[in-house]
């Protein structure tokens, strides 16, 4: 036992000699955080508009200004006769061109379909549909507005029938695009740090020469591993404390559920961190190769894991792949225990694939770890 | 001179070559995320799953339902007798939103009056759930101009629904019609790919260098530092430039990226890039001592940069405004703009004038400080 606490030692030793390893160890989650929190929102606004108004009439002016004043669109300026929209597109001085022919108004007060030219930049927007989507309701409620008042004109005392939709946004209510990012910075943190940290710690010593050092020693190769695994272990508890206060204090994302079980599963995700570090280190000879691999799977596992991209929305083949994923359970259940309140009933079947998982991948290394060592 | 920087350069690739597995990552990077952003990862939003609790059943409430069936944006999943069980589906996950209709639906219709219905609609995604509240009220506004109309006829106006909506807009989309994710996002990732290559595998080799000891041989040797700098990363260069071709190769055949505009420009302008990112690659192995520092450091001001505030999936402009600031020091961001535009919209370099001069003084910037550093820390 004192084996593994000697270890630990040692290797918190090493870690921390560099001041600066310290400080990156706990300011870049905080870093992440902030990049995060504050920078990722998804939401479409202020997209810049040019405007042709070929008919300057009062109904055109008037949907110019509907237009501007929904919180989507900003005009940013009037287009003369002829201008090349291809240009505009090209130098970026808007994302769409709304064209109103001269006819715009005479059509609207004949009673007759006016139509209303639209260009959206679709290499710009990775959400171009929205934009459409947007600007169709924008239009939409102008029609509807116009109806209403010539209705209202011609005297004509029909009682419209209106559906009105009253909407309720549960668990965020905000919709703040922070709740959603930052309580996924904890799984993120622990997954590139601490498998990181235990690829790289474990294969800079055979590296350097100094693994063979240790293996003279009397130190069993289950005690060696304990006390490799430990201490990043520890750190890793330390920045799911640090993010978490760091996310209600510094975003306000509201902790719903039970502080004690995040942390209780956060340990079965680190089982599964640290097993991945534990097996790259047994598959890389330098640390540039450790590197490597622990990056080849962590990036793929970070993008399809539901972070950035709802599961939901990729296709039937890759949501299989990301049963497979553990970091995917464990996003689940931050997500769930920070904005749900969830607890163990709901979020037992991801709790256990973790366990699986975790028990797995140490089982693996430490088995393919004996086998180099002796 | 040149001589010693091509027999740097010449042991730096017999390094790289002995160590398969960095190369199967300068190749296998580019693949995978392709494969992932080409396949699995789209930003339009479907399918998403609604419960329904119908406490009218009539027939406008099945209407109302059906449209919401139809759009081809929702996948009813379930139909719930009371809106208790809602939150048991909401809480599961089953259903990310829920449309209660009230027992007086229709007879408020009917009567002419405001009819209103409930939306319970899971906010956790922020994204899908502002995009699915759009979707909502674009089928709430089709059912209620349907309504119009019915009524509108059935009192005898059928001469004004000829003109209804009086407000058509013909909306055509530019550059990439078929909305498709992939013009967008594949592009960007050149710029990505060739950030994490070129600054990661930089900053790590005289890193090594140092941990291994073998700086101080290299030190002895009448090589100048500048040519070690130079020697160095050369190959990385090409290893850069290879994987852009890579990308630009499969992203094309593959999945199937319009590429409508001059291919010199983008030769141009990846060449610039990658001193951007050898640049910083250098930079960080002049501070950091151990690799292990020197991958947390290229981590924080390359890599995330480039896939978060590059513009790569998020627009810039959503950001706020410090962070907008920031984003003017990120190389990633003009090569983003440039890729967007000679891919997409077929623009030349005198368009992205204002790109080429920011990446190229970037690019000297680096390259300037790297030399001064080069030059203290090994003398």
């Amino acid at each position: 036992m004192n084996r593994i606490y000697y270890i630990i030692k040692k290797e918190y030793i090493q870690t921390f000699k560099d001041k600066r390893m310290v400080m990156l160890i706990f300011v870049a989650p905080i870093i992440q955080l902030l990049l995060l929190g504050y920078a990722v929102n998804m939401d479409i606004k202020h997209v810049s508009t040019a405007v042709i108004d070929r008919d300057r009439s009062f109904e055109s002016r008037d949907f110019i200004r509907d237009v501007s004043a929904s919180r989507y669109f900003d005009i940013v300026f009037y287009l003369k006769e002829n201008e090349d929209v291809h240009k505009i597109f090209q130098k970026q001085q808007a994302e769409m061109v709304i064209i109103i022919p001269p006819d715009f108004s005479r059509k609207l007060k004949r009673n007759e379909k006016s139509p209303v030219q639209v260009i959206v930049d679709g290499s710009d927007s990775n959400f171009a549909t929205i934009v459409v989507g947007n600007i169709t309701q924008v239009v939409r409620r102008f029609s509807e507005k116009y109806s209403t008042k010539m209705l209202e004109r011609m005297k004509y005392s029909i009682k419209i029938p209106r559906v009105n939709p009253q909407t309720r946004i549960w668990y965020n209510p905000e919709a703040k695009s922070s709740n959603f990012m930052v309580p996924g910075v904890i799984c993120m943190m622990l997954l590139v740090v601490t498998s990181l940290l235990t690829a790289m710690a474990i294969t800079r010593e055979r590296e350097i020469g100094t693994m063979e050092q240790l293996i003279v020693t009397p130190i069993k190769p289950i005690e060696l591993i304990l006390g490799k695994l430990i201490p990043f272990a520890l750190i890793g508890f330390c920045q799911v404390g640090l993010i978490v206060a760091a996310a209600q204090l510094i975003f306000g994302v509201p902790m719903k559920g039970s502080v004690l079980l995040l942390f209780a599963l956060s340990g079965l995700a680190l089982l599964t961190t640290l097993g991945l570090g534990l097996f790259i280190s047994t598959i890389s000879q330098t640390q540039q190769q450790a590197m490597m691999s622990t990056f080849m799977v962590i990036m793929p596992s970070i993008i399809l894991s539901g972070f950035f991209f709802p599961i939901t929305n990729m296709p039937r083949p890759a949501q299989i792949i990301t049963y497979f994923i553990p970091l995917r359970y464990f996003l689940h259940i931050i997500r769930s225990i920070f904005l749900k309140g969830s607890g163990l009933d709901i979020l037992w079947p991801d709790a256990l694939a973790l366990l699986v998982f975790g028990v797995a991948i140490i089982a693996l290394s430490v088995a393919r770890f004996k086998k180099r060592l002796g | 001179m040149t001589n010693r920087i091509l027999a740097i350069a010449k042991k730096e690739i017999i390094h790289i070559r002995r160590d398969t597995r960095t190369l199967m990552l300068a190749i296998g990077l580019p693949v995978i995320l392709l494969l992932i952003f080409g396949y699995a990862i789209t930003f339009d939003i479907k399918h998403i799953p609604i419960a329904v609790c119908d406490l009218d059943m009539s027939q406008k409430s099945r209407e109302l339902v059906s449209m919401f069936a139809y759009s081809g944006y929702f996948d009813v999943v379930d139909y719930i007798p009371s809106v208790n069980k809602a939150d048991a589906l909401l809480n599961s996950g089953k259903c990310k939103v829920v449309l209660v209709i009230p027992l007086n639906f229709s007879k408020m219709l009917y009567r002419g009056e405001k009819a209103s219905v409930q939306i319970l609609i899971d906010g956790v995604e922020a994204n899908t759930t502002s995009v699915a509240l759009g979707y909502i009220q674009g089928i709430m506004q089709m059912y209620s101009s349907k309504i119009l109309l019915d009524v509108l006829n059935k009192a005898g106006f059928s001469n004004q629904i000829k003109g209804m909506p009086p407000v058509d807009a013909k909306i055509r989309v530019w550059y990439n019609p078929e909305l498709r994710s992939q013009n967008y996002v594949i592009p960007g990732l050149i710029a990505v790919i060739m950030m994490i290559i070129t600054a990661m595998l930089t900053s790590l080799t005289i890193v090594r260098e140092k941990e291994r000891g073998t700086i101080e041989q290299l030190i002895i040797t009448p090589v100048k530092p500048y040519e070690i700098m130079l020697g160095k990363i050369l190959p990385y260069l090409l290893i850069g430039l290879f994987d852009m071709l890579i990308v630009f190769i499969v992203g094309i055949l593959v999945f199937k990226v319009p590429f409508i505009g001059n291919f010199i420009y983008l030769f141009i302008f990846a060449v610039i890039f990658a001193v951007c990112g050898l640049g910083i690659g250098l930079l960080i192995s002049t501070i950091a001592d151990s690799q292990t520092f020197a991958i947390q450091l290229t981590l924080i001001t390359s890599m995330l940069p480039a896939f978060l505030l590059s513009g790569f999936m998020i627009p810039i402009k959503n950001m706020p405004g410090i962070i907008q600031f920031v984003t003017y020091a990120i190389p990633a961001r003009y090569f983003i703009i440039v890729l967007r535009g000679i891919f997409l919209k077929g623009s030349n370099i005198f368009i992205l004038w204002k790109e080429f001069v920011f990446l190229s003084a970037l690019a000297f910037l680096l390259m300037a400080v790297c030399s001064k550093r080069f030059k203290k820390k090994l003398d």
